[in-house]
């Protein structure tokens, strides 16, 4: 006999689990991704849409109006643009990760952590198609001489995911405990993108908050696409140093907080 | 055969929360005003559960709305852990946890789309999926609408997809949680038929039903859950009759009937035996009271007697003592507040009688201090069965003390022939007694000691004419004691 609850939660069933399970975390994202779409006439091209008509606003706003934008202002802005709503779609959609499928929780039994992963994974999916068609569109426009370093795109991406799936792990964790979470994300979004170097350069940042701008949390991911893109060089040690440390540090903290909490999720929602 | 599942004094806690702390509002506020924090209130969902099911076994689990039923078989499908206790599986058993048919279903998706993802959140890959993806379709019936989304379907279309998944899994444990609620009558029949041939391949099956019909066609065997407590593990029916017998007697689902039922007229009404107050007692209301009645007699009870009549219920002998007696000899005691309400607003009038030919003692703790005389006469008739020992002794020092010297105190009891047998006993009525749970039954040598430990001296008497079958013996008071 084998005793139901003799398995304590742990980082190593999880990741088993996890393994187990990728199955439903590859149909949970398919799912997501087929009822965005489903019904709506232009579907896909929704999600081209959306950074599209930022980017413009921001391109006004900056180099109409404020005069201040650069060279190749768009280019520039596209490029976080789309890291951003990857980042902060992932964030608010996964602070309902958990509470908003409380019918699945309370009456099946798999790892929750693939919940909030589903989310960003599903998030992941639209950046990588949006990428898909700006980017060659963005490059050939601007005729922008194809380099070396353009090849570490897929690190960053992947970094950027880790620490986005930590992030969400908290967020869904903590949302079923305290439901103000939401609300609260919403704000720091919002903190987040004007701390982050997206619609201006760090170039202009003022030397004393410079640091300060560096050190925020979608800083390094950011910072190194405008790198690789824009400026066409390899990250200095502080973005990698900065990269890693984050994904590592959010991923480990989300994992162990999810871990803990996770026989506790059925009751509490 | 091999027990698969084994619940270990299995006990589960919840936290209701008023106020609740997730609202991050009730937490700045409660550090100003105490009265806005969190109160957290215990919940024992379940309590000391030890069950044992083996392969092949059918079991129902029966009980009221929050007795604990779905919280056990969550328990089981590692839902919910344990808060105390063991929840043990036989190595390598699957459970299927179909707690909730049709649960992951999205309404926007199709039926296949919906079924590939149900089968993966079974924990089911890909190609294991797509195995079983022809058997649900077919075994559902539901071929031409599989391309359709799931909001177009009924709710008994809905149902019939959840179970055509849940009956291809093909668990070695099938958990079913009110499954026959929807569906139309060929389709119950079809779950039945699919339960049996589970059944049929040596496959468990715990089925939570509120449906005795169901009950009785899938299972064999039943455990009664009230409060969370496990009240009856055993067979079919007996588990049924007592489930009959605790949702009749329960004062919360008809306390509204006793009102209206009120003015009925005296008379005899078949309805009358079904009544919540009179099987609250376990039935047999109208044999009971005559039985106490015929039996005082014959011990030589006179009118001008003062009579006690300790648990007197819904007044089944009052309502013969108090035509018998003398006006305020008669006196009733009664824990229920409820059963006694029953009794002197319906079967006292029916009876043409009042509560005021009598005295009426009604609180927790058996204290009869109000009573103003001593006793000749005292009965407790069908009580010990539902009494621990404590307050067994309470009861019975409580009535030793209200007695005068040569008051003659009967008591009947579910007796248990042999004081080191701890196993349940199957009544001559069907009904079972236990010596560690209600019904309770005891041993004479064991209720003799205490009698003797409180003053008092018991005696076995010769009469085996109790409707339930009990035993009887007469206390009095120990001279000098």
């Amino acid at each position: 006999m084998v005793d139901r609850a003799g398995d304590p939660p742990s980082m190593r069933r999880t990741l088993a689990g996890l393994r187990q399970y990728r199955h439903l975390l590859r149909n949970l994202v398919l799912k997501d991704l087929k009822l965005k779409y489903r019904g709506s006439v232009i579907g896909f091209l929704w999600s081209l849409a959306n950074p599209l008509v930022m980017c413009v606003v921001y391109v006004v706003a900056f180099t109409k109006i404020l005069r201040a934008g650069a060279e190749g202002y768009v280019f520039y802005v596209m490029l976080g643009l789309q890291a951003w709503t990857f980042f902060s779609s992932s964030a608010a959609m996964s602070t309902g990760a958990i509470v908003d499928n409380a019918g699945l929780v309370k009456s099946v039994s798999f790892p929750r952590a693939i919940l909030p992963t589903a989310t960003v994974l599903f998030n992941l999916a639209q950046y990588i198609l949006t990428v898909l068609v700006f980017l060659p569109l963005l490059l050939l426009y601007y005729r922008v001489p194809l380099a070396a370093p353009m090849l570490l795109f897929p690190v960053f991406v992947g970094l950027q995911s880790l620490f986005t799936i930590g992030v969400a792990l908290i967020l869904a964790t903590s949302t079923a405990f305290f439901r103000d979470v939401r609300h609260l994300v919403e704000v720091a979004l919002a903190v987040l993108f004007w701390t982050t170097p997206i619609v201006y350069q760090v170039a202009g940042v003022s030397p004393r908050l410079r640091s300060l701008i560096l050190m925020s949390p979608m800083s390094p991911y950011i910072g190194a696409y405008q790198d690789i893109f824009y400026y066409r060089q390899w990250p200095d040690a502080t973005l990698w140093l900065t990269a890693v440390g984050y994904a590592a540090v959010t991923l480990v903290l989300g994992l162990w907080l999810i871990v803990r909490n996770e026989d506790s999720f059925a009751e509490r929602i | 055969m091999s027990v698969v599942l084994e619940s270990r004094n299995l006990s589960k806690r919840f936290f209701l929360r008023h106020n609740p702390a997730s609202e991050l509002k009730v937490r700045l506020l409660s550090l100003f005003d105490p009265s806005r924090r969190q109160r957290v209130e215990e919940f024992w969902a379940l309590t000391s559960v030890s069950l044992n099911i083996r392969q092949g076994e059918s079991v129902g689990l029966i009980g009221r709305n929050g007795s604990g039923k779905s919280t056990f078989l969550k328990v089981i499908a590692g839902i919910h852990r344990p808060t105390t206790g063991k929840l043990l599986v036989a190595r390598g058993v699957r459970i299927g946890s179909m707690i909730e048919l049709g649960t992951g279903f999205h309404p926007e998706l199709t039926g296949q789309e919906n079924v590939m993802l149900n089968a993966s959140i079974h924990g089911l890959s890909r190609v294991e999926a797509l195995d079983i993806y022809a058997q649900v379709v077919s075994y559902s019936g539901l071929q031409h609408f599989m391309d359709v989304p799931i909001k177009n379907y009924s709710s008994g279309m809905h149902v019939r997809l959840g179970f055509a998944i849940a009956a291809t899994l093909d668990p070695d444990v099938l958990l079913l949680d009110e499954i026959f609620a929807v569906g139309d009558e060929d389709f119950q029949k079809q779950c039945v038929s699919t339960i049996k041939a589970f059944e049929a391949k040596g496959k468990t099956i715990v089925f939570v039903s509120h449906s005795p019909t169901a009950i009785q066609a899938i299972c064999d065997r039943a455990c009664l859950l009230d409060r969370g407590r496990l009240l009856y593990d055993g067979t079919v029916d007996g588990g049924l009759t007592e489930y009959r017998r605790l949702t009749s007697a329960s004062p919360h689902d008809v306390l509204g009937p006793v009102a209206t039922a009120a003015p009925v007229a005296p008379g005899t009404s078949e309805d009358a035996e079904l009544a919540w107050h009179r099987l609250a007692s376990g039935g047999l209301w109208v044999e009971e009271g005559a039985w106490v009645f015929d039996f005082l007699q014959r011990q030589g009870l006179r009118p001008d007697h003062y009579v006690l009549d300790v648990g007197c219920g819904s007044l089944s002998a009052a309502s013969r003592l108090l035509k018998f007696m003398e006006q305020y000899h008669y006196w009733g005691f009664e824990k229920s507040i409820e059963l006694y309400i029953a009794g002197a607003h319906i079967e006292l009038p029916r009876a043409g009688l009042r509560a005021e030919l009598g005295h009426f003692i009604v609180n927790d703790d058996f204290d009869l201090s109000e009573a103003r005389h001593p006793f000749d006469v005292a009965i407790a008739s069908s009580l010990l069965r539902r009494l621990s020992l404590n307050s067994i002794t309470r009861m019975m020092a409580s009535v030793i003390r209200a007695l005068t010297p040569d008051g003659r105190f009967y008591v009947t009891w579910a007796e248990n022939p042999d004081s080191l047998a701890f196993d349940r006993i199957v009544r001559p009525d069907g009904t079972a007694t236990y010596s560690d749970r209600e019904p309770f039954h005891y041993s004479f040598a064991m209720l003799s000691a205490i009698v003797e430990a409180i003053g008092g001296h018991a005696e076995r008497l010769d009469d085996s004419t109790h409707p339930r079958g009990e035993a009887v013996m007469v206390i009095t008071r120990r001279k000098g004691a």
